[in-house]
């Protein structure tokens, strides 16, 4: 009993942080005088996907067609669990906290192919292969720069990597893992630079060219809360988590996470949009060995840093 | 409670990873197949987890959904037919009853013999079929109209093989005869008419036969029609047992194979012993042994304890495990186990087995 209200704790926190999530990519789209704007447009946006049509494309293959949303909503709000809101506020703990993270970030790639697949278009074809095809790119990045942090605090949980940064943040003598991770971060949810299998330019939205109503509210939700469930992670990895002097953790944590969005999501926008082959390339001749090396770098500054490798 | 709970959640994670290998094996889209694999991998690591081996469960998950993936895009970006859509209209005309229902283009009844004697291809071919253009598994004795689609029923020796019989009579390798104008003219009547046959599509596969023209193999493979000059004509030349061996050459399962019905059976009973023998679950949930026991004692007791009623469980022990003497029981694994070490467990489990067993 007190595991589900747990779980559907942890999910409401998550769709509170994806509508806030939503307004501030909002705030960032308008400009910061639209704050009531901002504040209205996710509602709004969630009240006319739900008035629309129910479609399904014909030849869709119906059971993958509508398990994709919700595939990638439970994901998320498994990834979620392992967040840290506080000294004694996260979901479940495990000792492997982090690898629970990184593996399930894969499963979320296997709800976007499976609604490029089904639908029976050529946009999500193309958007399924573009989709497979970066798993592997964006999964090792990611990996390699979450082992900083891991090396630093001597723990694969969430908590204890929070708590080896009472001190000093892994973010001062990690910053080369630090942007790895966030560019990563920006890959693994397609963002702006990294859209490319998402595009709504080429590919009509690619997976979701053929979603409509709740279902694609359903993909809005989810695309938003791994998003935020990301940059919380890049927080508990890099920025102290939980940890600040006189706020309570959670606000604390908020604060650094919604702080650490904007930042990241306004310099997006500052960064050209690549292409298929462009971002293949960055991916393994520039991120790949640049993690390798945070790694070395890492490897060698524990040794030295007080507090580093306790 | 929980140890119920446990128990349930064990055998459903069981089922979904043994049902979705299951649809791994009858699905016909590449796509679905992996999916299916890695829902069942997926489970599996359920399994672990509920073990207690989470980081085995997470490499797991990672490993094989990854890996999944790449092998399914490889396979969806090379292979001729994706999402199974051929293979799925072949399903579609399958007979799905008995085992037969798990092999594609299996030729039905019995093979043939080796050589057909002459006699039985001169009965056959005085017995002339008639049949449809649009679905070849009709066949009657006499013209008249398709009782499926009313068109009017064609002969299915036409003229020209017919002639072509009486000339070369008693030969059974027409493709021998290629430089005679009037096969070569025969065999491309036939190449037509398969043709025709293909159009309606579904039971049908294409590949190159000899060297004269493209056929159609498995046009009549439901029917496997001995009618002798017909047939040999849109069997490319072959002999019906050859014909018939191609067939279960390529047929997607061997299941319809005798040997491999008998694989299929053991392999299964295998299994159901060693899960039947198997200390399942490794952490087993409560309620099968109460007051300190640490060794499922194989009786589903849910009223008595093992331990402190070590008569009745000893009993229900050895009758669990047949005719073995009391003797060899002497030492009940429940008596030895709160006591010992803990890597000792395992082995005294183990030697315990070999004892007994």
């Amino acid at each position: 009993m007190n595991t589900i209200v747990l779980a559907l704790l942890v999910l409401v926190c998550l769709l509170v942080g994806a509508y806030g999530m939503a307004v501030l990519q909002q705030l960032i789209l308008l400009g910061p005088r639209h704050v009531g704007v901002a504040l209205q447009w996710p509602i709004a946006n969630a009240l006319l996907l739900l008035r629309q049509e129910d479609l399904m494309p014909r030849g869709a293959d119906g059971f993958l067609f509508r398990s994709a949303p919700f595939i990638a909503l439970v994901v998320v709000s498994l990834t979620a669990l392992v967040i840290p809101l506080g000294p004694h506020l996260i979901g479940f703990d495990p000792s492997i906290g982090l690898f629970y993270f990184v593996v399930l970030l894969s499963p979320f790639v296997v709800s976007l192919m499976n609604a490029g697949w089904s639908q029976n278009s050529k946009e999500g074809l193309f958007s399924t292969f573009r989709a497979a095809a970066y798993l592997v790119s964006y999964e090792v990045p990611i990996g390699f720069a979450a082992i900083g942090p891991v090396m630093a605090a001597q723990s694969l949980s969430t908590q204890r990597i929070v708590e080896t940064q009472a001190g000093l943040w892994y973010v001062v003598w990690q910053p080369l893992g630090l942007v790895i991770y966030l560019l990563a971060a920006l890959f693994v949810t397609f963002r702006h630079p990294f859209d490319s299998a998402l595009a709504g330019d080429e590919l009509e939205g690619g997976v979701f060219a053929e979603y409509a109503g709740p279902r694609l509210l359903l993909f809005k939700i989810a695309l938003d809360a791994i998003f935020l469930i990301l940059m919380s992670m890049g927080v508990v990895l890099f920025f102290g988590g939980w940890q600040g002097p006189w706020l309570p953790a959670p606000v604390w944590f908020v604060l650094k996470t919604f702080l650490l969005a904007a930042i990241v999501l306004l310099a997006a926008g500052f960064l050209p949009r690549l292409r298929h082959d462009q971002i293949l390339s960055l991916s393994w001749k520039i991120l790949l060995p640049a993690s390798l090396l945070n790694i070395t770098l890492v490897g060698i500054l524990t040794l030295f840093i007080p507090g580093g490798g306790r | 409670m929980t140890g119920i709970l446990e128990w349930i959640i064990f055998l459903a994670l069981s089922l979904i990873a043994v049902i979705t290998a299951a649809g791994m094996l009858l699905t016909m889209s590449m796509y679905r197949a992996g999916l299916a694999l890695m829902a069942s991998f997926v489970a599996l690591a359920g399994l672990f987890i509920l073990l207690g081996a989470d980081l085995l469960a997470a490499i797991q998950i990672m490993m094989n959904v990854g890996g999944m993936l790449v092998m399914v895009l490889f396979m969806v970006m090379i292979m001729m037919d994706p999402g199974g859509e051929m293979m799925w209209s072949m399903k579609r005309n399958m007979h799905i009853r008995g085992l037969a229902a798990f092999s594609m283009s299996m030729p039905r009844g019995k093979p043939p013999a080796e050589e057909p004697s002459q006699e039985n291809e001169q009965h056959a071919a005085q017995t002339a079929d008639w049949t449809c253009p649009m679905h070849p598994e009709v066949s009657q004795p006499d013209p008249g109209k398709c009782p499926k689609c009313g068109m009017a029923l064609i002969s299915e020796q036409d003229p020209a093989s017919a002639g072509q019989s009486d000339s070369h009579e008693g030969l059974s390798m027409p493709m021998h005869q290629q430089s005679d104008e009037q096969d070569f003219h025969t065999m491309h009547s036939g190449h037509e008419l398969n043709t025709s046959h293909m159009s309606d599509g579904d039971r049908q596969m294409n590949m190159s036969g000899h060297d004269v023209n493209t056929s159609n193999m498995s046009s009549s493979d439901h029917q496997m029609q001995m009618s002798g000059h017909g047939m040999t004509m849109s069997n490319m030349g072959m002999t019906p047992r050859q014909y018939y061996d191609m067939m279960v050459r390529m047929a997607m399962s061997t299941t319809q194979l005798p040997w491999a019905i008998v694989l299929g059976m053991i392999s299964a009973l295998l299994l159901i012993v060693l899960v039947i023998l198997t200390p399942w679950p490794l952490n087993p949930p409560r309620f099968l042994f109460r007051g300190g026991c640490r060794m499922p004692c194989w009786v589903p007791h849910l009223s008595q304890p093992c331990c402190t009623r070590r008569q009745w469980s000893r009993r229900a022990f050895s009758w669990w495990q047949g005719s073995i003497r009391s003797s060899r029981l002497s030492v009940h694994p429940c008596k030895s186990w709160p006591g010992q070490a803990r890597s000792h467990r395992c082995w005294e489990v183990l030697r315990h087995w070999l004892r007994a067993t």
